[in-house]
Order: C-alpha cells, then structure tokens, then sequence
C-alpha cells in the first residue's frame, strides 16, 4: 500500500471514528453540567471525615487509594523494565566516564556546556529541591501532591547534571541508592495498608488519627504519610530513568 | 431464563477462549508465535463478557442498581420527561446528618464572571487544538521536542482555567523536565553514528 | 460552549493518529503519542468541570462553595505523570531496535522478523 493510499485509508476511518465520537459527546451532558452524584458526596464529606483541604489528594490517596497503588507500580514496572531494555548488550562496552561530559571524554561529539547555563542550573538545585519535598508533603492542604512532588524533586537532581557535572550527577545518584528508594516508596505505600489490614481495619484504611484542624500538616492521618512515600518513589523512579539515558548516550559505545 | 442461559454461554465461552490462548502460550516454541495466542484472550474474551454483562443488565443505564455495604440502595428512578439526568441523592447520605449544603447557582467561588471564564477556556481549547496540529507537522526531531514542550505549556493554562491547579503542576513538571530530557537523550543517542 | 471541549477532544485524537500513520521515524509517531495521550486529560476535566465551580480546595473558600469534580482531577494527576514513565519505555525500545537493526523507519522495520 503506498503512503498515499494510506493517507486515504486512514482518512476514510477517521470520519467514522470521529461520528462515533460525536455521537457518544452528543450523549454527554454538555460542558458544564456535571450531572453524576458521586463528585459532590465526595466534596461534601471529604473535610469534615479526612481533614484533609486538598480534596483531590483526599480522592487519590485515601477514597480511591487502591487505584493509586496500582498507578504507581505501573511506574514502577516502566522504570525496571526501561532498566531491563537498555541493558549492556554483547556488542557493547562502557567507556570509563573520564572527565566532564564536555569536552576530554575522548568522544568530541558532546559539546561543553556554557557558563550561562550552568551558574543559575547549579544555583536552581537547591529551591527545586525544597520546592519538590515542600510539595510531596502537603498534598493534604493545597494543590500539590506526591507526584508533582516527586517530578520536581527528580528535576532537582537533573538540573545537577545540566550544571555539567555528569559525574557529580552518577555519584549522588548511584543506581544501587535509586532501587532502594524507588523500593521503599512503593513498598511503603503497600505497607501502610497493610498494616490497616493488621488492625483489623479494610486495606488502606485511614487509621491515623485525623487531627484537630483541617488542612494543617499534621492532619489527615494516612494522606501525608502516603503522599511522602510515593513522592519519594516517583522522584527515584525519574532519576533511574534519566541517569538510564544519560549513560546510554554519553557511555555506552559500541566496540569495532 | 433464557437471559441467563446465553449470558452462561458467552460467559463459558470467554473461559474457554482464555483456556485456549493460555494453552497456547505454554506450547509454542519461541516468543513471537506466544505474542500472537495472547491476543485473543486480551481483546476477544472482554468482548464475550462485556455482551455478557449487556444480556444481563440491559443497555438502559437507568436500570442499574446501586450497592453500598448493605444491600441494594434505593435510587430515585427518572421521569419520563426529565430530558437531562439530575444529580441523585443517595439513599446513604441521609443516613448521617448531611454536611452543608452546597451553594446554589449564582454563590459560585470564582471571582471572575461566568462569561469571561469561558471565554477563557474557549481560547486555551483552541490553543491547545492549534498546538496539536504544530507538533504533529513538525517533522525535525528536535524542533518537534521543542513544540511539544510548548504544548505542554498550553495544555497546563488549559487545566487551569477548568480549575485544576494540581494537574498543572503535574503537566508543567512533565512537559518541562521529564518528557524534554528523556526525548533530546534518546534522539541524541539515535543521531550520532556508533563508533 | 456545550460541545467544543469534547470537539477538541476529537480533533486532538485525530490529528495524533494522522501524525501517527504518516510517520516515518519512530521517535516521531512516539511524539505523536504523546499528543493522542493528552487528549484523554482534556476529556476528563471536560467531563467534570462545573459551571461557576471552584477548584476543590477548601483551605480558603468555605466549604458550602459550588467545585467541580475532584475525582476526573485525581485521575487525571496521576495519568499525566505515570505516562510520562511509560513513554520513557517506549523511547528504550526506540534505542534498542536502532542498535540493533540501524534504522527507525517502521516501514523497514516491519520487515525485519525478530
């Protein structure tokens, strides 16, 4: 089939999937009139039963916190997997990281990274840092959460790497420190509701006490400890990742 | 009678499929011919156990029962003449004393006016449309890396303008750090020749 | 204002298959995905957004004001972040089937048996 008759096939199928889809929207309620009930029972009993501000976070890691652990081992399995796939092939070897990524490597292909980039990359760790671990333990008072929190914590160690110092990046960072992270996050998340099970209680049940006002940290009972394990995993799992690419592309070459 | 009957039929013959597939799996001799017996119990089984579930129930959404802990919950049943569906109260929220009320029609918390709201999000809708049709033409890899990101940026004024600031800080931290670095790394690795 | 959301809901999915179908480069239809997966966020806050509502966050506003729905936003939240994960995956794949095979095109690609 040349491209041009499958420009026209796709094309063909494309109408009938976007009746389908108009059809279906026709449906809907219309913007705006969001008819189902379980949205509201939840806005009206989430404070006052969690203590919790943030309803969202409320939702996800407590009303619907199964689905949440089911989530967050997806990117759990995405980040062994992707460890898995770029492993060391037969045909491969690693070239020892001498120097800075930019310049006496011996490669020549990577250029060095400018003083404009790497100054305010350097002076940026730091505030990303406190930002990311600020976020991934107030999920229960404002909109933030343990993975937005884990993101910008994972940037953090990036931006080390963007200030050139791929070596100081792979030294903070060890693979063996990453797994054990990534490990204790998503088994702290599961242990927690395990431990529900062990009072007696459902699993994932909130079994801390709620606090005294809502939307302060120390409230919310189970949300905040969730929040902080699963930020944690998320922020381990993106450094795996990046520092993954990185060693694909400034190390791994592939022998004569 | 005969619903149940043909919905045991479909449901036995989703079991026998994923029987089937899984034989399959464990007897064939290398990993694409196992790729190709997973398919049917992925994607034909479901289909037998969804029509099972419509012989069952019906395609009348109205004629869904709703449970909690208890038993079947009584739900207020539709009229006739109702052309939108109302919001429902639960049989279970008049069981404890229910929390405050929610507001009315005009005691909204946004402190800008409805109308200029959704101009608001008619523009941001038609950004992010326009900014699709950016990134899928563009066709050099790392100038498409780069539309994407300001895509990224597009779509997170979208989410905040339909109120969810989260999902914004979600997009924002995404489409500015995570997907550039893992993109701009993999192409990088794919350009230069091997050595 | 009823129907547009979900318009661009269909126009976002459509354009990310056609990007998808005439691509000839890998790590381009992987893009592409990128752009179809946004179109189901959009579609979900589409579904629970209210009219005049506010952001369901009650550390400022009294508890009695009109919010949509939180429960799209949580799904949404994490759909955006584990999805970023898995294309992360995918782009791997990209790499390895270029060390193995030295080319991205996926016409020539299918050609290849294993």
């Amino acid at each position: 089939m040349t491209p041009g008759q499958r420009r026209w096939f796709f094309l063909a199928a494309a109408a009938g999937l976007v009746a389908c889809y108009l059809w279906a929207f026709a449906g809907l309620p219309g913007f705006g009139n969001y008819p189902g009930p379980y949205g509201q029972e939840v806005l009206r009993q989430a404070v006052r039963q969690t203590h919790a501000t943030g309803v969202v976070s409320a939702v996800n890691f407590e009303y619907r916190g199964f689905d949440t652990v089911g989530e967050e081992f997806i990117l759990f399995a995405a980040a062994a997997g992707l460890s898995v796939v770029l492993r060391r092939l037969r045909r491969e070897r690693e070239t020892e990281p001498a120097g800075e990524a930019g310049g006496e490597a011996g490669s020549g292909t990577v250029p060095a990274a400018s003083s404009a980039m790497r100054v305010p990359a350097l002076l940026m760790v730091g505030p990303t840092a406190l930002i990311g671990w600020w976020l991934a333990s107030h999920a229960q008072t404002n909109p933030s959460g343990g993975f937005q929190g884990g993101v910008i914590l994972a940037s953090a160690f990036i931006l080390i790497y963007l200030s050139g110092e791929f070596l100081a990046f792979r030294r903070l960072s060890p693979v063996v420190l990453l797994d054990a992270v990534e490990a204790v996050g998503a088994g702290g998340f599961v242990a927690i509701g395990l431990a529900a099970l062990a009072m007696n209680l459902p699993y994932l049940d909130n079994y801390l006490p709620p606090g005294q006002v809502p939307g302060a940290v120390s409230s919310s009972g189970t949300i905040a400890l969730i929040s902080f394990f699963v930020g944690i995993e998320v922020a381990a799992a993106f450094v795996l990742i990046a520092g993954e690419f990185l060693e694909q592309t400034l190390l791994k070459r592939r022998s004569a | 009678m005969i619903r149940e009957v043909v919905s045991d039929g479909l449901l036995a013959l989703a079991v026998l499929t994923v029987a089937a597939a899984a034989l399959g799996v464990a007897v064939m001799p290398d990993a694409y011919a196992r790729l190709h017996y997973v398919t049917p119990a992925a994607v034909v089984a479901p289909v037998f156990v969804t029509l099972a579930i419509f012989v069952t129930e019906g395609l009348d959404h109205r004629r869904a029962r709703l449970y909690d802990r208890h038993g079947p919950v009584p739900v207020a049943r539709h009229d006739a003449r109702d052309a939108r569906p109302r919001p429902r109260r639960l049989a279970s929220a008049t069981r404890a004393p229910a929390g405050p009320r929610p507001a009315g029609e005009g005691e909204g918390a946004t402190m800008i006016p409805v109308a200029a709201m959704d101009t608001l999000q008619i523009v941001a809708l038609v950004g992010v449309a326009a900014g699709a049709t950016v990134v899928v033409r563009t066709r050099s890899r790392v100038r498409q890396v780069l539309a994407l990101s300001v895509y990224g940026m597009l779509l997170a004024i979208l989410f905040f303008v339909f109120q969810a600031p989260d999902v914004t800080l979600s997009e924002l931290s995404v489409g500015a750090v995570a997907l550039p670095i893992v993109l701009l790394l993999a192409i990088a690795k794919v350009r230069k020749p091997e050595q | 204002m009823g129907i547009v959301p979900f318009l661009v809901v269909a126009w976002i999915v459509v354009v990310g298959l056609y990007g998808i179908v005439t691509s000839r480069d890998l790590i381009n239809q992987i893009m592409c995905l990128i752009v179809v997966q946004s179109s189901t966020y959009v579609l979900l806050l589409g579904v629970g957004y209210v009219t005049g509502g506010a952001a369901p966050y009650f550390s400022d506003i009294p508890l009695t004001t009109k919010a949509v729905d939180p429960v799209v936003q949580a799904l949404a939240l994490t759909d955006v972040v584990v999805e970023a994960a898995v294309t992360a995956l995918l782009l791997s794949f990209a790499i390895q089937a270029y060390k193995r095979f030295g080319t991205l095109d996926p016409h020539e690609l299918a050609e290849f048996k294993g």
